[in-house]
């Protein structure tokens, strides 16, 4: 959803405006908070903007995705050219998803930010069983449907917002997990498909890099096989969609 | 997916993955494992930590909002 490219474009641009010198120097508490604050608000206007008008469709969704994604990456593209070889080695670092090196002061923040958007979310549980069987339904059954896919929404770009300021851009790998997820429970309930994304997403996470330390010997990035896997999932899906 | 007990099945497959993720937090903070536990165990405790806060944040977040945009790319569709 053009997330990824924003990242890429926030970090190319205070590299480009401030430099290098001065980008290692920031508190990466603040620089986390407010890449967060920045992601979480321009998605919030984003997906409200989409989801809450008349009719959603996936096409617009897919559209104004490729659309924003192109033209934060060409923004970031032309500064990147301009950049000097020296910063642009020290941007290159930080943009590929790094599971090595988290900043153990982030972590705190960051738990502090997932936990309440957690109380929040457990809340909506049953609500969202409701919204998943579609917004006519929805509506009909009794949801303030504008409201809650609002604060869905902003729940979700917190959490994406986090994980992004964490360890940078993951693409298919939420997907993957979450595509893993409907199939192993067979189940729409969130009480039962939540938890096994989560749990899907640690193994994946823990054990991926367990195998990669000790059998590959940190001879290859752990993104890298992550999104491999879930790129080809992502193609699975959509032949599979389209052949129906 | 037409069976007598989804709400069972659903269970088991949760009881199932819950133990391979304990399977792997365990070996992925004791397995080659070479000098002082009071050393390894803090330093790996905070990567493992935030591993876990990474997978939680991006499993929830591409669940909720596959249901709000009518779950586009899930399979039982």
């Amino acid at each position: 959803m053009g997330f990824d490219s924003l990242y890429v474009l926030v970090q190319t641009a205070l590299i480009f405006v401030f430099g290098s010198a001065t980008v290692v120097m920031i508190d990466p508490q603040l620089k986390f908070l407010a890449e967060t604050a920045l992601l979480v608000t321009f998605s919030a206007l984003l997906y409200r903007w989409l989801f809450v008008g008349a009719e959603r469709s996936l096409h617009l969704l897919v559209l104004v995705g490729i659309v924003f994604g192109v033209f934060f990456r060409s923004l970031s593209g032309f500064m990147q050219r301009v950049l000097d070889p020296n910063e642009y080695a020290v941007l290159q670092d930080v943009l590929f998803a790094s599971f090595n090196s988290i900043d153990p002061t982030l972590l705190a923040v960051s738990a502090i930010i997932v936990g309440v958007v957690t109380i929040i979310g457990l809340r909506l549980l049953h609500t969202l069983d409701v919204l998943s069987l579609g917004r006519a339904t929805a509506i009909s059954l009794g949801v303030d449907y504008k409201r809650t896919v609002t604060i869905i929404l902003v729940l979700v770009s917190v959490l994406v917002a986090v994980s992004t300021a964490l360890v940078g851009p993951v693409m298919f790998f939420g997907l993957l997990v979450a595509a893993l997820a409907h199939y192993l429970t067979g189940n729409g309930k969130h009480a039962y498909v939540l938890p096994a994304a989560i749990l899907i997403a640690i193994i994946c996470l823990v054990g991926g890099q367990v195998v990669l330390e000790r059998i590959f010997a940190f001879n290859t990035a752990l993104s890298i096989i992550i999104e491999f896997l879930g790129g080809i999932v992502f193609i699975g899906l959509i032949l599979k969609r389209g052949a129906r | 997916m037409h069976e007598r007990h989804p709400d069972r099945r659903a269970k088991l497959v949760l009881l199932m993955l819950l133990a391979l993720a304990l399977i792997s937090m365990a070996a992925f903070m004791t397995l080659g494992a070479k000098g002082s536990w009071s050393f390894i165990l803090p330093f790996r405790g905070i990567k493992l930590l935030s591993l876990l806060l990474v997978a939680y944040a991006i499993a929830v977040s591409t669940v909720l909002f596959q249901t709000v945009t009518n779950n586009p790319f899930s399979p039982l569709r």
